[in-house]
């Protein structure tokens, strides 16, 4: 009987990502392992595990080991980081992770995955800007080999850029903002 | 130490209140859940951000003795000023109470 199995994925929606690992879970497969395209499972009860997509808004300062700790101290079973981005798991006979009409906390994980993509926008932004200065720098310098490279390098890049920005980046983004503000009419309604 | 003194959410109320002794996250929650007869079910990633707050404006502090073998199990603990934060959000709420009764039952 196959005890592995390994799904080929890309999600652009954590809710629909959550979704579909709740989906599979229901199956019998629980995830153990993803690269954010790649999602590896192992075989489990089917529905003995819940799971929830978490952002992490302290790897920066090193917060995340002290967050970890204190969900895992609390029932919540970690299972893997990516990209800023936290699987947990629970077992269901321990009930939800969050009150079924908690909103507050739906709008804090939609907060922090705004403020996590749109920092990935900001720094696409930044790096765009920065190859045309220096494509314009190398521009002005005396034509050698060297310079031919970088001026390559200095095009290519922030163009790029902009590809990821305007197809993956910036949807993201606009979508997250439309979310959160639904979640926000929802609960002044 | 922040000693404001506007309205409280519903959780920290609860917070505030289970930590009348020391306590640990999980038993915050299930203390929490047990006060509101089930009703207000703390997630450990709210009780996570709720408690980094009340650590920040300094009305609870890391502290006490924990009861379980588990050392990953922080205790917390209410300062004077939470305490203080606490019962004066308890007057606001009696004064609601009082006013809501004496204006309703005219």
């Amino acid at each position: 009987m196959k005890t592995n199995k390994t799904i080929l994925r890309w999600f652009a929606d954590f809710d629909k990502e959550e979704e579909w690992l709740n989906h599979m879970s229901g199956n019998g497969w629980c995830l153990w392992h993803t690269n954010g395209y790649i999602y590896r499972f192992k075989k489990s009860e089917p529905g003995e595990f819940i799971f929830q997509i978490d952002f992490d808004e302290d790897w920066v300062n090193d917060g995340t080991e002290d967050y970890v700790n204190f969900r895992s101290s609390c029932g919540d079973i970690f299972v893997h980081e990516m990209d800023s981005r936290i699987y947990w798991k629970r077992r269901v006979s321990d009930g939800p992770f969050e009150h079924g009409g908690n909103g507050v906390a739906k709008l804090k994980i939609a907060n922090k995955a705004f403020s996590l993509w749109f920092n990935k926008l900001t720094s696409l932004l930044y790096g765009g800007a920065i190859g045309v200065v220096l494509l314009l720098i190398f521009r002005l310098l005396p034509e050698c080999g060297f310079t031919k490279l970088m001026v390559g390098i200095c095009r290519d890049v922030p163009v790029a850029f902009a590809i990821v920005i305007v197809l993956f980046v910036f949807p993201i983004v606009m979508k997250l903002h439309r979310k959160i503000d639904v979640l926000i009419r929802k609960m002044t309604e | 130490m922040n000693t404001s003194t506007s309205a409280l959410t519903e959780s920290i109320f609860y917070i505030l209140l289970a930590l009348q002794e020391p306590m640990h996250g999980y038993g915050i929650m299930q203390k929490t859940s047990a006060m509101s007869r089930g009703r207000l079910i703390l997630s450990a990633g709210t009780l996570y951000g709720a408690i980094s707050n009340l650590l920040e404006k300094g009305w609870i502090e890391p502290g006490g003795e924990s009861s379980d073998t588990d050392g990953r199990r922080k205790m917390y603990r209410i300062t004077d000023a939470g305490q203080e934060a606490l019962k004066a959000e308890l007057a606001r709420l009696e004064e609601l109470v009082s006013n809501g009764r004496e204006f309703i039952n005219k």
